[in-house]
């Protein structure tokens, strides 16, 4: 065997060894303290109540359930829908904001729909209907957009419903099932076109406040 | 005796390789297969595997069997991906699943889906499934599944 040889091999059996020895070069270890903490996850206090992680992963399954829905999201024309916390009611033992709900479902839905639905924002219409004023009064002037003879109209319409169910126990541990109905209502027919369901159950001891 | 000296400097070559195998000596590998045991691979070091079911929770390991998966198109054009789970266990168990679309260039085509739960009574199978966003075809999914939280 030459030396050149004998060298090529050596070589080669370095190789294998730094392949064989190699790390996976992760450090596997937690990153800095934070007072900052990921809404969808349950976080270091958690309760039985409808929290962060519960409203981002429901309108996160209701928007993509929606999308899936032919008469809401492959209609043409577009359809007009109204998502807002007007019929969305709670009449649940937890204590929250509806609007969160209602109004994370509308963005990501008008984000993700990308013009599949065309979204009217009734709650601002107070604010539509006094700038249509000082336009056709001659205050302002028309704008750059075409001028409409009235506001948009929907036809469907967000309304549900926010209902729990209690039980505790003498030392002091709780369970409560939360259900959230999601429906879009024809309102011009009265119909419900779609609907959407949310459920879970939580047990722990009920020492936490909701504000 | 020098061929004796190559042998044995081969040999300790080989067992040294050996590090780059898991601990129990598997070939790294991600994602289930329908109807085989699914290998726990290292999702830190093993690249994505596309159109794959992937257990990314040590403590699932040898709990949950993934029966089947796969996607299908939904009437509005979006994607739906499905899992078919089954616990293998005496015990009621909580996974949490979601999953990631790519486009033919796996490129992500949208965030990530919030993680979903699902609850599987003791030695009974269960079906996760979700739906994509946007209504082009996508191209891959990959569904991460860990214990519920």
């Amino acid at each position: 065997m030459t030396i050149e040889f004998r060298r090529w091999k050596l070589v080669a059996i370095a190789l294998v060894l730094a392949q064989g020895c190699a790390s996976s070069g992760v450090q596997n270890t937690a990153g800095s303290a934070t007072v900052y903490e990921d809404a969808s996850s349950g976080g270091k206090v958690q309760g039985i109540g409808v929290e962060s992680r519960d409203i981002v992963a429901m309108t996160d399954k209701m928007m993509r359930d929606m999308l899936a829905n032919r008469i809401l999201a492959a209609a043409n024309p577009s359809p007009r829908v109204i998502v807002d916390s007007e019929y969305f009611t709670n009449e649940s033992s937890s204590r929250l904001n509806k609007n969160q709900i209602t109004d994370r479902l509308r963005v990501e839905l008008n984000r993700a729909g990308n013009g599949r639905m065309v979204f009217v924002g009734r709650q601002y219409a107070d604010m539509v209907a006094k700038e249509r004023d000082l336009k056709e009064s001659g205050v302002v002037d028309q704008g750059t957009v075409r001028q409409t003879k009235a506001q948009a109209g929907a036809d469907y319409r967000l309304a549900g419903r926010i209902s729990s169910q209690d039980t505790a126990r003498a030392d002091g541990m709780s369970a409560r099932y939360t259900q959230i109905v999601f429906e879009m209502v024809d309102v011009s027919y009265g119909t419900i076109v779609w609907s959407g369901l949310y459920e879970f159950k939580k047990v722990a001891q009920d020492d936490v406040i909701y504000r | 005796m020098k061929r004796c000296v190559e042998l044995i400097t081969l040999a300790g070559c080989l067992v040294l390789v050996g590090c780059s195998l898991n601990p129990r000596g598997e070939i790294p590998t991600v994602g289930g297969q329908a109807q085989v045991r699914t290998l726990f691979g290292d999702p830190e070091t093993i690249s994505i595997q596309y159109n794959k079911v992937v257990i990314v929770d040590t403590a699932l390991n040898g709990k949950i069997a993934i029966e089947n998966h796969g996607a299908r198109k939904t009437p509005t054009g979006t994607i739906e991906v499905y899992a078919t789970l089954r616990n293998r266990t005496d015990f009621e168990q909580q996974v949490e699943a979601r999953v990631q679309f790519f486009d033919e260039q796996k490129v992500p085509i949208e965030a990530p889906s919030q993680w979903q739960r699902v609850i599987l009574a003791p030695k009974t199978v269960g079906a996760y499934k979700e739906l994509s966003i946007h209504e082009q075809i996508a191209g891959f999914y990959y569904v991460e599944l860990r214990s519920g939280r």
